[in-house]
């Protein structure tokens, strides 16, 4: 019984360790996607993008660039399994690209495919490229890869700079969500990559973009800022930046009349870094805060004014409506949402001035 | 045969608290929230809590019924149904933790194929683990208790991985309460209390309590933490994720492993799923030594040939059952097998077994 | 099998064949014709001025000067007409008039000599004059510690016997000699404080002893294989130590200590997994600091069984996992080698093993020399020639170095070997493979018992008051209580009160 018993297992052991082997993936023997990007061509084509970073031993990497055409994701990825030495593997996997083209017909059936992989994480970052995503990533960017290169690039923008926090998730979390619409950055190609606006999205569908000057403003209505950057210039020779800023965020909803009135409240917290002008006495400091009021002020009622007119709601006033109301009907605020009348209340403080009077 | 069992092969009664739980928290807890919200939607946290409530008064029945005569539920069938009916009911439960330990082996392992291996052998894999069960029922229950101890204590540190996805946490997502109504929230009670089943083996390892009576306690505080602990995943994920959106994820507690990062392992599923088996080795051990103790009390049967015997049929269950959609069917209807026993056979026999005593005493 | 139990049969009839023979010999002369046949055996007649006397006993083993200090002056001058009247002149203690010849026998090859009047007499006056050769007391090697006593366990169980004498002067330190071995004889004792141990575990330990069937007990670690709880385990039940101090610390938690006669290491049970990451000389430091000491021990054992095959399984299937900034590093180290992760693996720590074993045998000096060479040049030169990446040459390398923090040796030797399976699992189903291995390792953990206590107390079963001195080490003024484990009959080590008192400010 017991000789038996320790054959089989002896048995199993030999079996499971030769036989059935699993797909096994040794980590320098596949080709590890970095970024993958997608354009629209011509007749419902879509060309897909990928690059696959080359680690050689002296710590270099070069960036190897695959493309393929096809009416289906899935078929662009088979096309390239065929032309790379090494089986792909897409679990890292850091930036998916679209061009506005694509984007603006709509990218979920394309998310989907990256959410149902059960390798692919859930931080996985998401842009829309002004122009062609093949384009970004088929650049020289020193010895970096390409797809690295340009997820640091949008990650750096969204800890420090002005850029919202946008990944797979965040996307897909407002795209089900029943009172907000989805967000990306949007990057712009000139000589250089640039990552500094934000896409907007009704549904799945690019249907606008906010503009440089305006995303840092753009960030404060989303009351995510913290330790961003924003400067000023209303005059020729007058000028002056805040740094290490941050917001708080609060919703303010008048339900008194039968269409809700919405504040946006921000207070905002900030240090100055730049100043071209007097010396910074409390007074001085007081009107500098003023003026950035004024100007955060209007740019936030211009932003506003532009989602109302796309009616598109990124900030997630419809979700904050929700949450107060019990008998919320998402087809009534989408109907009420672009008349509805919010106003951005800004309250600027800065706290310190440097180290210099 | 009788349910008398030596004094060193008996635990303490505090580990029951550790019974309770680990077998109550195993595959369910990675999935509870999609089926719970398809039917009340974000109110659902109030089922958690009255499905909680409800096995709390199950336990307090089971301790009344245990308490009256020191027996085990075998012992009771007896008493009730004669000798040889009483074989017929405890048959039923021998099935019944059959097809549990089958139903957890198999989520498992299916939740292993579809996230880490696709191309894992069944067979062998069902084997080792079957292994591992023999190994551990094998060496008495003082060590598949121990088993439940530990598959409570170690993978404790996985409540951690809770605080990561508040950093994507949308609060407002949980008000306005009560906008579905009592019927639905009913509903999705019912749903819930799938995720409590399992304890049932209490009415078999009663007899292996040092001093039972005293840790009738501690069978509440079980009942009462793994409460706590589906409110705080359904709390987290509720955060997390949309109402919508929840709604077309199979197993929500994993999604949120996903966005876990830390400097040193990026992505923690792999690692989270991998530690799961501990979580749920409890559960088939527990059940396993229930059901081959029952065989061994009902036919005389030697325990370890019984074991043998179940894990044998597990291995072949395993095997038979194939893709998501057929184990999501035979998953549920285990659930509701044990839906019935724990709502249904329990308070009768409470019931019967009650009055039959009654009647005896007054003879 | 079978055919192992047939020569093992043999060989048993031989012995006791052997046995008999030297049963027949009732008659003392048979006997020292017998003894005559070793060319150590003194059997000779001694002249002195009135009469003369017959000397026999084994110069190998026994002190000659006894005999020409202690005993031939005292006899010189007298009338030797009665082996008693030479009893009372000789002032050695203990001798014995007898003539029973198994006595003799046994006597004779223990370090006695015997005298007779006359070749033909049967009566005997046995001398008990051993030789002592023993190593003199040495600091500890095994389980050094930089503070603290510096006294070692010998070979000589009378001086080991003294040694914890010295440290615990009550009589009711007990002591139970046993000889077990048929060839061999040694002396083995078991020593408890009665009053204090819990009855049973002593109890156990002595019929375990007595069962014991074997020709030869040359060191504890052969009682340790037979009397273990479950002798097949990779797992030491019993504790081993060459530390008197810690021995008699053990005896006076309530514990069992085993002694063997030439063993200089003492076993104690009934022990727990948690005191083999234990040094004693976490006794004599601040118990923060202790405390601080054993937790990076437990979790230099965890790093060191868990870390290769964590890499395997990583670096083969869960490449996911992997941070992305580490990726350009593991990446180019791996790019030339040629094979896959568990091959390199297997491979590497083999030669640490091979290193180790080496070491271990040769000489210290030249001991040192290959742990250099062989960590050196062979570590550069195999990472240089593309054999092995230099990221695993380093976790190895680490994993080594913490397998050695454990202070008992015996558990070191497990935490070498435990890795291969976890290594082989990892291969065959990464991470899951791991857990698989470990859920193993844990339910063997929990089946073991070391004297028939739970081998994983304080852990399981869970024993809060046991826990103080276990992973971490509370003050002595918390100890206050014996471990439960040991179920004592005196629970109370010393008074709770008298030891936690606490002084107002200023008082």
């Amino acid at each position: 019984m017991r000789r038996i018993f320790m054959l089989l297992a002896a048995l199993i052991f030999l079996f499971g360790i030769s036989g059935c082997g699993l797909r096994k993936q040794i980590i320098d023997d596949i080709s590890l996607i970095s970024a993958t990007g997608f354009d629209a061509g011509e007749e419902g084509v879509i060309m897909g993008t990928i690059t696959v970073p080359r680690f050689t031993k002296d710590q270099q990497t070069q960036t190897h660039v695959f493309k393929a055409e096809s009416h289906t994701i899935q078929r662009n990825f088979v096309k390239i399994e065929t032309q790379v030495q090494r089986p792909l593997a897409i679990g890292k996997i850091d930036v998916i690209l679209f061009n506005e083209e694509l984007a603006s017909k709509g990218i979920k059936d394309i998310k989907d495919l990256f959410v149902r992989d059960p390798s692919v994480g859930s931080r996985v970052k998401m842009a829309v490229v002004e122009g062609s995503s093949n384009d970004v990533l088929t650049r020289e960017y020193w010895d970096q890869d390409a797809g690295i290169y340009v997820s640091s690039m949008i990650e750096q923008g969204v800890d420090r700079g002005n850029l919202p926090d946008a990944n797979i998730h965040i996307f897909t979390y407002a795209l089900y969500s029943r009172g907000q619409d989805p967000y990306l950055p949007l990057l712009s190609v000139g000589e250089m990559v640039k990552a500094n606006k934000v896409a907007l999205f009704k549904e799945d569908r690019y249907v606008g973009k906010i503009p440089e000057h305006l995303v840092f403003a753009f960030k404060l209505l989303l009351g995510e800022v913290n330790g961003g950057e924003f400067s000023l210039r209303e005059e020729e020779d007058y000028y002056a930046a805040i740094a290490n800023v941050t917001v708080k965020r609060k919703i303010k909803m008048d339900r008194t009349q039968q269409q809700p009135k919405i504040t946006i409240e921000l207070n905002v917290e900030s240090s100055l870094r730049e100043f071209k002008g007097e010396d910074t006495k409390p007074k001085v400091v007081a009107d500098l805060e003023k003026k950035f009021e004024r100007t955060l002020t209007k740019q936030c009622e211009e932003i506003i004014k532009q989602l109302q007119e796309l009616n598109v709601d990124p900030i997630g006033l419809g979700s904050f409506y929700r949450s107060k109301e019990r008998n919320f009907n998402e087809k009534e605020w989408d109907a009420m949402y672009p008349d509805l009348e919010i106003k951005p209340k800004i309250n600027v403080k800065i706290m310190e001035v440097g180290i210099r009077k | 045969m009788s349910s008398s069992v030596p004094d060193r092969l008996k635990v303490s009664p505090g580990l029951v608290f550790f019974l309770v739980t680990s077998i109550q928290v195993g595959v369910g807890i990675l999935s509870f929230q999609t089926t719970i919200v398809e039917k009340a939607g974000y109110d659902s946290w109030m089922s958690i809590i009255i499905a909680g409530i409800s096995v709390h008064i199950i336990i307090w029945l089971i301790y009344k019924m245990l308490m009256k005569e020191h027996k085990d539920v075998l012992d009771i069938h007896v008493t009730i149904f004669g000798k040889w009916l009483s074989k017929v009911f405890g048959v039923l439960f021998v099935f019944y933790f059959i097809l549990l330990t089958i139903s957890v082996l198999r989520i498992y392992i299916e939740v292993i194929q579809v996230w880490m291996f696709p191309e894992i052998n069944l067979l062998v894999i069902t084997t080792i683990l079957a292994i591992l069960i023999f190994y551990i029922v094998n060496g008495g229950f003082r060590v598949v208790v121990g088993i439940c101890f530990l598959g409570f204590v170690i993978p404790l540190y996985l409540i951690l991985t809770l605080l990561f996805p508040l950093e994507f946490a949308h609060y407002e997502n949980l008000t306005p309460i009560f906008t579905h109504s009592i019927k639905e929230i009913m509903n999705a009670s019912i749903t819930m209390t799938f995720s409590y089943i399992g304890f049932s083996t209490l009415l078999f390892y009663y007899p292996f309590i040092k001093k039972p009576e005293k840790s009738h306690k501690y069978a509440h505080f079980g009942v009462a933490f793994t409460t706590f602990l589906y409110l705080a995943v359904a709390f987290v994920t509720f955060v997390f994720y949309d109402e919508e959106q929840i709604k077309t994820v199979i197993y929500p507690t994993l999604g949120i492993w996903k966005i876990m990062e830390m400097p040193f392992v990026e992505r923690f599923e792999y690692i989270g799923i991998s530690s799961w088996l501990l979580v749920i080795l409890p559960n088939m051990t527990l059940s396993t030594w229930a059901a081959s103790r029952a065989i061994k009390r009902l036919f005389g049967l030697k325990q370890r040939i019984a074991l043998v015997l179940i894990l044998v049929i597990s291995i072949i269950g395993v095997l038979f059952l194939k893709g998501y959609h057929m184990i999501d069917i035979y998953a549920q209807v285990v659930t509701y097998i044990g839906f019935g026993i724990v709502y249904g056979y329990i308070p009768l026999l409470f019931i019967i077994y009650t009055i039959v005593l009654k009647v005896r005493k007054s003879k | 099998m079978k055919l192992f139990r047939s020569k093992k049969d043999k060989w048993n009839k031989k012995v006791s064949k052997l046995m008999k023979q030297s049963k027949k010999m009732d008659d003392l002369q048979a006997l020292l014709e017998a003894c005559q046949e070793s060319n150590d055996f003194f059997h000779y007649e001694h002249t002195f001025e009135n009469d003369t006397l017959w000397i026999s006993y084994y110069k190998s083993i026994v002190d000659a000067d006894v005999l020409h200090k202690a005993v031939f002056p005292y006899l010189e001058k007298e009338s030797l007409n009665s082996l008693e009247k030479v009893q009372s002149l000789i002032p050695v203690e203990k001798t014995i008039i007898t003539s029973n010849v198994k006595d003799i026998e046994k006597n004779l090859l223990n370090g006695h000599m015997i005298i007779r009047l006359n070749d033909q007499e049967k009566k005997c006056l046995v001398v008990n004059a051993p030789v002592k050769k023993e190593r003199s007391i040495s600091p500890p090697e095994v389980e050094f510690s930089v503070v603290g006593p510096k006294e070692a366990f010998v070979e000589s169980i009378d001086t080991n016997l003294n040694l914890l004498r010295v440290r615990l002067p009550i009589k009711e330190l007990k002591v139970k000699e046993f000889t077990i071995g048929k060839l061999s004889k040694t002396k083995v004792a078991i020593i408890y404080i009665a009053g204090l141990t819990n009855e049973e575990n002593v109890n156990t330990v002595k019929q375990r002893v007595k069962e014991v069937e074997i020709d030869q007990v040359i060191d504890s670690s052969y009682l340790t294989q037979i009397i273990s709880d479950n002798p097949k385990s990779l797992f030491p039940q019993l504790l081993d130590t060459e530390r008197p101090d810690r021995a008699a610390a053990v005896l006076a938690e309530g514990k069992v200590v085993v002694m063997v006669n030439g063993s200089p290491h003492v076993l104690i049970g009934p022990t727990n997994l948690t005191e083999f990451f234990g040094a004693f000389e976490d006794y004599f430091l601040n118990p923060i600091l202790a405390s601080a000491f054993r937790i990076i021990r437990f979790f230099a054992v965890i790093f060191s069984i868990l870390v290769t095959p964590i890499y395997v399984a990583v670096l083969t299937y869960h490449y996911e996992l992997i941070p992305s900034d580490l990726f350009g590093t593991l990446i180019s180290s791996r790019e030339v080698v040629p094979l896959p992760p568990i091959l390199e693996a297997i491979i590497l720590e083999l030669t640490i093993e091979l290193l180790r074993e080496a070491g271990a045998r040769l000489p210290t000096k030249v001991g040192q020399t290959i742990g250099i060479v062989g960590g050196i040049v062979i570590g550069t030169a195999s990472v240089e020639a593309g054999l092995t990446s230099n990221v695993l040459l380093i976790i190895i390398a680490l994993a080594a170095l913490a397998s050695f923090t454990t202070p008992v040796y015996q558990m070191g030797n497990t935490i070498r070997l435990i890795r291969f399976p976890f290594l082989i699992l990892a291969y065959m189903f990464g991470m899951v493979g791991v857990v698989i291995c470990f859920c193993f390792m844990l339910a063997h953990l929990l089946r073991l018992t070391s004297l028939g206590r739970p081998f994983l107390e304080p852990l399981y079963p869970p024993r809060l008051k046991d826990l103080k001195d276990s992973i971490i080490r509370f003050p002595f003024s918390w100890n206050t209580k014996r471990p439960i484990q040991l179920q004592t009959q005196d629970t109370v080590r010393y008074s709770k009160k008298k030891a936690r008192k606490k002084k107002d400010i200023d008082e």
